[in-house]
């Protein structure tokens, strides 16, 4: 037997230890050794679980971990600085306490150290927090539910909790991708939407959030933002440089003859051009017609 | 519960510091400087930093401070097979 790295486990720890500004994490576990294959849990695969006697353990026993993707392993060790631990003890811990952030579902607990006492164990399937061992006082020890080990959304939520990401940006950023092609999009209520697109708004103008260019064109009001590149903003574009033109074609004088104008239409007019104009199954009787008036 | 160590190290950035492993020898890895340390269990218990290598091409003069380059490819490919556990390092992060 063996345990196999899924693409997006393998991508959680990419971005773990490479996406989320901890400048010491290296990476320092996903498949099993011989210690993890002796005493089971979520680096071994079920296959390897049932392999060694452990079939039945801790980590294959509820509903969303039971012999769900068998052939993969569902934890990720990033070994980090004290000062790198304590900063993601904060943020872990802030979404393990907040009930409400849908990134819970994808996770079964996480060992984390706040840099004093022993390390920690934060269980988000029964929001308990435990012990864990001295080790971790070195690592930080990420556990998915063994039935999204193949999703890359379990593996976003997972990356986005250790960056730090707020509930809100969480669901704005997926709301992004969702909005890419995402078929779940398409269904979802007018209002729903707005209300979505108002998180996503929000979470990209919340003062704390980090700064970029991106952003802070968008901080910018409407109709005070530039008009391409040109240095000149909607407003000014508006009521400066086009009212400007207004008035300049306002008040130009324009010395228009009707009567010249008239006379030179009317002189173009001829029978034959006129009878040009007009569908063929009644132009004889046009033509009849206006020489008649014409004698008349 | 995964085998452990825990011990006072001696020698390199951990030189004092009581760590918890899980394997014997463990490495210690400094990413932002590109540096890594293998430190082996003594009899008395400690963890003593592993000399014994030539990192003549650090210190061309000679010393001998168990210092290593790292090489991220095969650090990262140490940290997923779970073969050997690994000590972050890094000054002032």
């Amino acid at each position: 037997m063996a345990t196999l790295v899924s693409v997006p486990v393998r991508s959680m720890a990419n971005g773990m230890v490479h996406d989320c500004g901890y400048k010491s994490a290296v990476l320092s576990g996903i498949v099993p050794n011989a210690a993890h294959l002796k005493s089971g849990g979520y680096h071994c695969s079920v296959n390897d679980l049932r392999a060694y006697g452990n079939g039945n353990d801790y980590s294959n026993t509820r509903p969303d971990d039971r012999n769900w993707n068998p052939a993969y392993g569902a934890a990720v060790d990033v070994s980090m600085s004290k000062a790198d631990l304590v900063r993601t003890y904060g943020r872990v811990h802030a979404v393990w306490a907040d009930h409400s952030d849908p990134r819970r579902k994808y996770f079964n607990a996480v060992n984390v150290w706040d840099g004093s006492g022993d390390a920690t164990r934060l269980n988000f399937d029964k929001n308990t927090a435990g012990y864990a061992d001295d080790s971790h006082k070195f690592h930080v020890h990420a556990e998915l539910r063994r039935r999204y080990v193949l999703d890359a959304k379990a593996a976003r939520a997972m990356v986005s909790m250790f960056a730090g990401d707020s509930t809100a940006t969480w669901i704005a950023s997926e709301e992004a991708t969702g909005l890419q092609g995402d078929d779940d999009m398409a269904t979802i209520s007018q209002t729903d939407f707005n209300a979505r697109m108002d998180a996503w708004w929000l979470a990209r103008m919340a003062p704390n959030a980090a700064n970029n260019p991106q952003r802070t064109a968008l901080r910018v009001a409407p109709w005070q933002q530039e008009v391409g590149h040109t240095g000149v903003s909607t407003h000014d574009q508006l009521f400066g440089a086009m009212l400007a033109l207004l008035q300049t074609a306002a008040g130009q004088q324009v010395d228009v003859d009707e009567d010249a104008i008239a006379a030179a239409v009317l002189a173009s007019l001829t029978p034959e051009k006129i009878v040009a104009g007009i569908p063929e199954g009644i132009a004889q009787q046009v033509v009849d017609l206006l020489g008649q008036r014409m004698q008349a | 519960m995964v085998d452990s160590w825990t011990g006072v190290c001696t020698g390199g950035p951990l030189d004092g510091i009581q760590v918890t492993v899980r394997s014997d020898p463990f490495l210690a890895a400094d990413k932002a400087e590109g540096k890594a340390w293998v430190y082996g269990k003594r009899a008395d218990g400690t963890f003593a930093v592993d000399t014994n290598h030539d990192d003549s091409l650090n210190y061309p003069q000679g010393s001998q401070t168990g210092e290593r380059s790292l090489d991220a490819a095969r650090l990262w490919q140490a940290g997923e097979d779970s073969l050997l556990d690994i000590i972050a390092v890094s000054a002032g992060v």
